[in-house]
């Protein structure tokens, strides 16, 4: 046990340099991909609770196909199948060969963005019919009252969600490696094809995940809280 | 409620951690293959010499514990052509390491079917012999001082070199130095990656998890080359003609029979065989059956006499 | 001004109007002069707040007309948030944007419908948070304010559009009796101003103060109608006589 934490020590400080690297690798493919699913996923929730039939539809395969394959699969697709595709072109072939850091970020964000969805959905749900008809009556039109009004209460409902969601984009951000990013994991991994430290390498990067998860997990009861005590 | 989410949420971080190690370390117990009990590949070498007799062991020798417990467990890769591929027919191994695995087990005084197979992907290799999940590892494992500090190897038993692989029309990369400021796929952490940071310094590096999702990247036009050792990519440029190699060896990449440490007779016995694999033609029919049909490969005592004698 | 000689601000003409097979208005025909206010009483269930919904088509109807300021509510090429920003709405549950404070609940609506520049939203709003009484709580947010104090805020949001018309269901029935004085006080102090207002309320005390009419509903249809003495006093439908009773030995 000595020997291991010392090991973890002297592991750390010879290789920090690069494991930081991997740390900032995930930090930026996650809190990036999270905003752009944030704005998908709340676009998609405005379509799903929408009136239009053929839009709710259609937003629904969406969230159910990406919440329901895995991950590994829409990564690997996204980097390895799309340009075998030979899409009928709208662009130049080569919009459909992405760097390995793209297809991460379009392949997290469409995952999330599904989760999203589904959280910022459960969110505008449950926002009283009776705020909609008060701002309706007001004269604000459909479209400013979900953006002013509903919106933004959905938001709040839906932060517990979302930080579970988020810190679930932290963990699954590793699958990137397999589509060629260097992130926190693969990082490690690389270190210890070279020198076996296998377990104090795979340690580190645990309680590096840790920092960014843990957080949100305590910040996630918090909010809860929170939001159970205003109902 | 709230403090069950709570902890669930750092088991699942936790969980995640400890299923990567494991996976690091593949604890998986399935891939365990034996050999046929018909001869498989055309090998002619001579009968095991009286002196392999199991009973000629010393009594606690590691060969003579390997021919009492009747079975030689030996990870080999299963997706290298020419060196250890799985048969999809007869579901074994077959290959050059395969070849020398299945002599070892002879010269221990064993059957065919009692050398068997386990398959050991890069990464797998160390941990596995480390572990005693195999007695041996022959794998296209490159004999190196980071993993001399780990496990034994014996003599070099092949010689590889890194090579480059690009798409037949490409005329711009001919040599290594040619990779400077082109984008490069190679595997994740392993040798040849380092290889291409040393000798191509400005090269963009992709890196993926094996090899065919770097030929695929090449095909697709996402990298410009693919680089590792010749006889990987030999394999790739023989069942693909729109690929090529080119820069010949520009490193040298010895091959080594892996051993667990602390066992310095079995390093010596296998030294002893390869050693006797070379002078009586054993080692030249391997090569030829496995090797011979492969476009820029030297003839087998060329290629022989080039193996360093020691690691 | 007299409201009796004063053209109509909103008119009722034959408005049905069912849920599935629940007629819940059956043929409806009134007319509420410009300055008056009506109060509607009647059972639960006798489609109350449905006709008031009416008014700002937060329902629609079935057959029949509902006209507001000259403009038929529920013709099709009419502009229905043009509409609704002319008449106001209060709700029993005071309905405030709890994400907004009292000064940002009022300018709302002035600046997104009416494009109203911030700082004469922002005036009119503080003058109306005077005249209801708690200029002091411009920044508080909602959940932090009493129910009568809420459901000030939620008139003087709907004044702040500057409505021609004025609707009210049950705006009082949600509050501690103690504050039911503070907001029906400024709804009387509303009526006297001349806003043309349509309520529904068993507040018998206002309706007597400050009615001009009182109208009493039953099975979707106008019962009875008068100034409120009359109604009161000498109800002639003995559904009226029935439903009085029973309220006022509450
Ligand atoms: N959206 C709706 N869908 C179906 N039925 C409805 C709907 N809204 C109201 N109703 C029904 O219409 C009838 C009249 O309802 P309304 O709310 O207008 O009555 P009310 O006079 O305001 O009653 P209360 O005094 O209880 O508020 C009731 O039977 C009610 O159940
Ligand atoms: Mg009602």
């Amino acid at each position: 046990m000595i020997d291991f934490l010392r090991e973890l020590v002297n592991q750390s400080q010879l290789y920090y340099p690069e494991l930081l690297r991997g740390y900032r690798t995930t930090v930026i493919l996650s809190v990036l991909s999270f905003t752009l699913a944030m704005v998908l996923g709340g676009v998609v929730a405005l379509i799903r609770t929408s009136e239009s039939r053929p839009l709710r539809f259609l937003s629904g395969i969406y969230v159910e196909f990406f919440r329901n394959t895995p991950l590994l699969m829409q990564l690997v697709f996204l980097f390895f199948g799309l340009p075998k595709l030979n899409l009928p072109l709208i662009g130049r072939p080569d919009w459909f060969l992405l760097s390995p850091f793209k297809a991460g970020l379009v392949g997290l964000t469409l995952y999330t963005g599904a989760y999203t969805a589904e959280a910022l959905r459960s969110g505008l749900l449950s926002v009283d019919k009776g705020q909609t008809e008060a701002a309706r009556s007001l004269g604000l039109n459909y479209v400013q009252t979900r953006i002013y009004v509903v919106a933004p209460q959905a938001l709040r409902i839906s932060v517990p969600l979302l930080t579970s969601i988020l810190s679930a984009l932290f963990r699954n951000s590793a699958l990137v490696s397999a589509i060629g990013v260097t992130e926190l994991l693969q990082t490690a991994e690389n270190i210890q094809e070279r020198n076996f430290q296998t377990f104090p390498l795979l340690t580190i990067a645990g309680i590096l995940y840790l920092t960014l998860t843990l957080p949100l997990a305590y910040a996630s009861a918090r909010l809860e809280r929170r939001v159970a005590r205003a109902h | 409620m709230l403090k069950y989410h709570r902890i669930g949420l750092l088991l699942v971080a936790l969980l995640a951690v400890f299923a990567f190690a494991a996976v690091a370390c593949g604890d998986d117990d399935d891939n365990a293959k034996t050999t046929p009990t018909a001869a498989a590949a055309a090998t002619t070498a001579p009968a095991a010499s009286p002196t392999a007799r199991a009973t000629a062991f010393p009594a606690d020798s590691t060969m003579a514990k390997i021919a009492a417990k009747g079975s030689l467990i030996v990870g080999v890769k299963f997706d290298q052509p020419g060196f250890g591929l799985l048969d999809p027919k007869t579901s074994k191994p077959d290959g050059f390491d395969v070849q020398i695995a299945k002599e070892i087990g002879k010269a221990l005084g064993l059957q065919e079917s009692q050398v068997q197979f386990v398959e050991s992907v890069s990464a797998n290799r160390i941990p596995y012999l480390m572990t005693d999940k195999v007695d041996l590892v022959i794998a296209t494992m490159t004999i190196n001082a980071d993993r001399k500090t780990q496990i034994d190897f014996s003599r070099p038993y092949y010689l590889a070199g890194q090579s480059i692989l690009v798409k037949k029309e490409n005329t711009t990369i001919t040599k290594v130095d040619d990779l400077n400021g082109k984008k490069v796929c190679s595997v994740s952490g392993s040798t040849s990656e380092t290889n291409i940071k040393t000798k191509a310094p400005t090269a963009q590096l992709l890196s993926l998890a094996d090899y065919s999702s770097c030929v695929s990247s090449l095909k697709d036009g996402r990298v410009d080359a693919v680089s590792t050792d010749d006889i990987i990519l030999a394999g790739f440029a023989a069942a693909d003609p729109s690929l090529k190699l080119v820069g010949g060896q520009f490193t040298q990449e010895p091959y080594g029979i892996g051993v667990k440490k602390g066992k310095d007779d079995l390093v010596k016995f296998i030294d002893a065989q390869l050693d006797r694999m070379f002078k009586d033609g054993t080692w030249d029919n391997i090569y030829t059956t496995y090797l011979g049909k492969v476009e820029g490969l030297p003839k087998p005592a060329d290629a022989r006499a080039k193996l360093p004698a020691t690691n | 001004m007299n409201p009796k000689d004063s053209a109509p601000a909103v008119e009722f003409r034959d408005v049905h109007k069912h849920f599935g097979k629940n007629e819940v208005l059956r043929g409806i025909s009134n007319s509420v002069r410009q300055g008056e206010t009506v109060v509607i009483i009647g059972p639960s269930g006798s489609g109350k707040s449905t006709l008031l919904r009416t008014v700002n088509r937060l329902e629609a109807i079935d057959a029949g007309e509902v006209v507001v300021d000259g403009i038929s509510v529920h013709q099709k090429g009419t502009d229905v948030n043009q509409l609704r920003s002319h008449v106001g709405m209060v709700q029993q549950s005071f309905n405030l944007f709890p994400q907004m404070t009292v000064l940002q609940n009022l300018t709302l609506g002035p600046r997104k419908v009416k494009n109203e520049s911030r700082t004469v939203a922002e005036d009119r709003a503080h003058r109306l948070l005077e005249r209801v009484g708690i200029p002091e709580k411009a920044a508080a947010y909602p959940s932090h304010l009493s129910g009568g104090q809420q459901q000030r805020v939620a008139i003087a949001r709907a004044l702040a559009m500057e409505p021609a018309v004025m609707l009210f269901d049950e705006p009082t029935s949600a509050l501690d009796p103690e504050m039911i004085k503070e907001v029906l006080d400024v709804m009387r102090d509303l009526a006297q101003e001349g806003m043309t207002m349509l309520v529904v309320s068993h507040e018998m005390g206002f309706a007597r103060e400050a009615a001009d009419r009182v109208l009493f509903m039953a099975d979707g249809v106008i019962e009875e109608e008068g100034p409120p003495a009359d109604v009161f006093e000498r109800p002639k439908s003995e559904r009226t006589q029935r439903f009085l009773s029973r309220i006022i030995s509450h």
